[in-house]
């Protein structure tokens, strides 16, 4: 038998040979790349290649990672921090205070568009003293800076200090300086990331596989050619569940569906129409080809402290949605609606390719608004598409995609009219106001008492339909040990893993 | 062979059920454990279920459906399945208080660090959460009301629970205190006492809050802070009334041993005589019973390294997969074993029990590690797959692991079947609204 086990292991060449912890992901990251990083899968496979200044310990609390220590100035208006005097590259150069000062302004500068900018707006600036010494001065007092210090710094020399680019060979040729460095892009879109040198994983390797089909995920877990799926299908719950070399995690549970409407588009610009169109969605029957989960009236999940339980989720009502439309200036010709000029009322619905079952959902919805008389057509767009298209020029009707958020559920960016992610155009004054109160606010009851004011607000103008929240788990093998899943990035405590 | 290993977790609860596995056979004493297990016994004898149904069948429905105030009502509040209704209706009630107690000190702490005051009635209701929160809550100097009539406040005196629940609130309030906390105190009172209309009257008020005040153009509003340690008390006030007899676990032991399947059907142990009595006091033994001491040299206690009890977690649902599928093969109505599913709840109960174990013990993480074990996620609405009590705990175990607005999604799925939890939904949402006060939000596309 060992004979056997010894030939075997000699044709592989894997004597000795650690195997890798695959995870799956829909899709592979196009970039990565912290300063614009939109998708959560980006953002789990930064989790392993960068560092910040503090992260998460297992209970949440900032934890320094690539700082020694800090100094919280009396007045509350700056700080100094001490970088880690061991911290490495992954190509062997020490990390810096001036890497944090680069990173802070690099991500402040208008001029690199970091999708990521909001993250650092209450710094006014960031200056090193010395190698491993900085000062942030902040824009207001701040009780506990280290708790905003958790994005990720990038090292100053491989860009030679000068302006950053989403386009840049960076997205493809990270330098991080977290527990393991990326190794190759594969032909497979796969990507292999090996353990850093000086690293305290146990993990030697970390492989990302793309597999497009969701479906199929499971079944690669379950016949043990994955040890990782970050999300699991909620019809693929029961399955998992009942297979004693799977565990399941609870994972991302801060996360809503929403049809999105660009604000520009002639059409949809009229909030009667927003509305018309919100009324003829049968959002239940949406949900049910895709599992079980809530439906919602606003944009947070309905255990978040800020959801507003007196607004009901919209119903399906076309018989107002009809007349709605008739108020706005359209005509039924029995068969499409038609806009003053003439035109039919006609719209673009637009997903990425890798949300999970949203094509279906796409499918659906087609299907609903023709049958209303609403000339729709689809389209699937990749990654980086998705990103220049959506994000960089609005050039959609209607979205459909998929918020999470971490703990904060921190609505300013998607709903704020100077919101970074607010890539729709929803713009309300008061909306704007009452963010802004609540971010200055120290009272928990006030805070929550605005955003629910802001959840009543949004649902009223119609800036999306507010779809649902999905059962959110994640599952692992048991071959994979020591596992505590982050709720949101997934791999923060990575390190400690091991098979 | 009977293999009985109560290990420390074994040791605190208040009971001990020795068994052996579903492949042991008979014992030389013939002891047949599991194959004289309850679930046994309804796939080999429905004629006893049947039995049971006659004479109360609603009331049972709801005990599988773990809806026992419910079934507490059904059974007309007599009898020991009454009794054993009214224990876990105690039992979650006290495991919410714990959890209120938790949030409410923790929030007082976050508030203090801050500077941030909620005004004089903040002021009361904290203090007033602090005096009733079992295990302790904050200093009850820290936080002193300031009105003269509420210096009297003190944790109740007549901590009455039979198995030693949570001690009453509020006797202390001076008959001078405005309304409307002096009714709300006398109503606590009088709930405490067992007057049974005291206690649904509380359920009635439980989601709106006893006080409202517009506060910067907001309405701030003061929760009822101490619902569940209340009620926690009455239930088992409730218990006490109808089974005088049993003042001890011992005692409720004797009579749960004489009682049938009435004493069995859906607990989590496989038989009442298998259980012996370690802790004559604990309120958690004498209503979820006993750590099922598993077969196979299982140990789901807390005091183990997080990866082996996650390795014993794993053995324990491989144990009752296989003792599931045993019964129904041995089954002579195996369709009455797949309808109730009697090892999947047992399999839950045990691990919810080993977690309250740990929280007891301030042993978070494993109690996370249990909690998250025993959660059905195919269904997670409270009901036969997910029992009350679990979701409780659960939020309790995020919440001392610093998951403040995870414990928010386990209070979720309480809202629609208990009441009181909408007070502690509000605790805690402004707990995990100050957590996150100071940081800089996050949010991608999936």
């Amino acid at each position: 038998m060992f004979g056997t086990c010894l030939a075997m292991a000699l044709l592989t060449g894997s004597v000795a040979q650690a195997a890798p912890l695959r995870y799956a992901e829909d899709r592979a990251p196009a970039i990565v790349h912290p300063l614009y990083t939109t998708l959560m899968s980006e953002a789990r496979l930064n989790e392993l290649v960068f560092e910040g200044l503090f992260a998460d310990d297992m209970e949440l609390r900032a934890t320094p990672r690539l700082a020694e220590s800090f100094q919280l100035a009396e007045d509350r208006l700056s700080m100094t921090i001490t970088v880690r005097g061991d911290a490495t590259w992954h190509d062997g150069q020490p990390v810096t205070a001036a890497d944090v000062v680069f990173t802070i302004d690099a991500m402040k500068d208008p001029a690199n568009a970091s999708s990521e900018v909001g993250r650092v707006a209450w710094i006014a600036s960031a200056q090193a003293i010395d190698e491993r010494t900085l000062q942030l001065t902040f824009e207001g007092e701040e009780y506990a800076p280290e708790d905003k210090l958790y994005f990720k710094i990038l090292p100053a020399h491989a860009f030679d200090g000068g302006t950053v680019q989403r386009t840049g060979t960076f997205r493809t040729q990270p330098v991080g300086s977290g527990p393991f460095a990326l190794a190759s892009f594969n032909e497979d879109n796969s990507i292999t990331l090996a353990k850093a040198s000086g690293s305290s994983a146990q993990l030697p390797e970390v492989m990302m596989r793309e597999v497009s089909d969701k479906n199929y995920q499971a079944k690669l877990l379950v016949y043990e050619s994955l040890e990782a799926l970050v999300r699991v299908l909620p019809r693929d719950l029961a399955t998992l569940q009942n297979d004693r070399k799977v565990e399941l995690y609870p994972y991302q549970t801060n996360s809503w569906w929403y049809f999105g409407f660009h604000h520009g588009h002639p059409s949809l610009k009229d909030p009667k129409v927003r509305e018309a169109l919100t009324l003829m969605i049968d959002v239940p029957s949406l949900l049910a080809p895709i599992g079980t989960g809530d439906i919602l009236s606003g944009p947070y999940v309905k255990s978040s402290p800020f959801y507003n339980h007196d607004v009901p989720p919209s119903p399906h009502d076309p018989d107002r949605a009809a007349e709605l439309l008739a108020e706005a200036g359209y005509t039924f010709n029995g068969k499409q609606w038609l806009g003053a000029d003439g035109k039919a009322l006609s719209l673009r619905l637009t997903t990425a390719s890798n949300l999970e079952t949203a094509q279906d959902v796409l499918i659906n919805v087609q299907s609903q608004l023709r049958n209303r008389g609403v000339t729709v057509e689809t389209e699937f767009l990749g990654d980086a598409e998705w990103k220049a298209r959506i994000w960089r020029d609005k050039d959609f009707d209607v979205v459909l995609s998929q918020w999470s958020f971490d703990r904060n559920e921190d609505i300013y960016d998607q709903f704020h009219s100077k919101g970074p992610r607010n890539f729709v155009g929803y713009g309300n004054d008061k909306v704007d106001e009452l963010l802004d109160t609540a971010r200055g606010t120290a009272d928990p009851q006030e805070k929550k008492a605005l955003m629910r004011q802001v959840h009543q607000l949004v649902h009223d103008d119609h800036p999306m339909v507010f779809l649902w929240t999905l059962d959110s788990y994640s599952a692992l093998s048991t071959k994979v040990k020591r596992v505590v899943v982050h709720p949101f990035y997934f791999f923060t405590w990575a390190e400690d893993w091991s098979m | 062979m009977i293999r009985c290993r109560p290990g420390a977790l074994a040791l605190a609860l208040g009971l001990v059920a020795c068994t052996g596995g579903p492949s042991d056979g008979p014992d030389a004493d013939g002891d047949t454990s599991s194959t004289s297990s309850w679930w046994r016994r309804l796939g080999n004898g429905p004629a006893e279920f049947e039995e049971l149904m006659l004479s109360g069948r609603d009331g049972w429905i709801a005990m599988h459906r773990n809806d026992h105030r419910a079934a507490f009502g059904a059974f007309g509040g007599q009898g020991v399945p009454a009794v054993r209704a009214a224990l876990e209706e105690a039992l979650l009630h006290d495991d919410l208080a714990h959890l209120v107690g938790h949030a409410n000190r923790a929030r007082y702490a976050a508030l203090a660090e801050r500077g941030t005051e909620l005004g004089d009635l903040g002021d009361l209701f904290t203090s007033w959460g602090a005096r009733c929160a079992p295990g302790g809550g904050p200093r009850p100097e820290l936080v002193e009301p300031t009105a003269s009539w509420s210096h009297g406040l003190s944790r109740g005196a007549t901590c009455a629970g039979p198995f030693g629940a949570a001690c009453g609130p509020l006797p202390g309030m001076a008959a001078d205190a405005p309304e409307p906390l002096r009714s709300r105190n006398a109503l606590h009172l009088s709930a405490s006492g067992g007057d049974a209309a005291a206690r649904e009257a509380l359920y009635a008020a439980a989601t709106e809050p006893v006080l409202s005040e517009t506060a910067d153009g907001f309405e701030r509003r003061h929760m009822d802070p101490c619902l569940d340690a209340t009620l926690a008390v009455a239930w088992s006030m409730q218990a006490r009334a109808i089974d005088r007899d049993a003042p001890t676990v011992s005692a409720w032991v004797t009579e749960l041993q004489g009682a049938g399947l009435a004493g069995d059907l859906f607990a989590p142990w496989p038989r009442a005589e298998a259980l012996t009595v370690r802790d004559d006091g604990a309120l958690w033994g004498a209503a979820s019973g006993a750590l099922w001491v598993a077969p196979g040299g299982v140990d789901l206690s807390h005091d183990q390294d997080p990866q082996r009890l996650r390795d014993q977690i794993t053995a324990w649902r491989a144990w009752t997969d296989e003792e599931a599928a045993s019964a129904v093969a041995s089954a002579a109505d195996p369709a009455l074993l797949h309808g109730l599913t009697p090892v999947a709840g047992l399999r839950q109960d045990v691990l919810v029990a080993a977690g309250r174990d740990a929280l007891r013990h301030d042993a978070p993480q494993q109690a996370l590690l249990l909690l998250e074990a025993a959660v059905d996620v195919t269904d997670r609405d409270v009901g036969a797959a997910n029992s009350p009590a679990l979701y409780a705990l659960l939020a309790e175990a995020r919440l001392k692991t610093g998951r403040t607005r995870q414990a928010l999604d386990a209070l979720e799925p309480l809202t629609a079947r208990v009441p009181t939890v909408a007070s502690a939904k509000e605790l805690v949402g402004d707990l995990a609204v100050l957590e996150s006060m100071d940081r800089v939000g996050d949010s991608k596309e999936n």
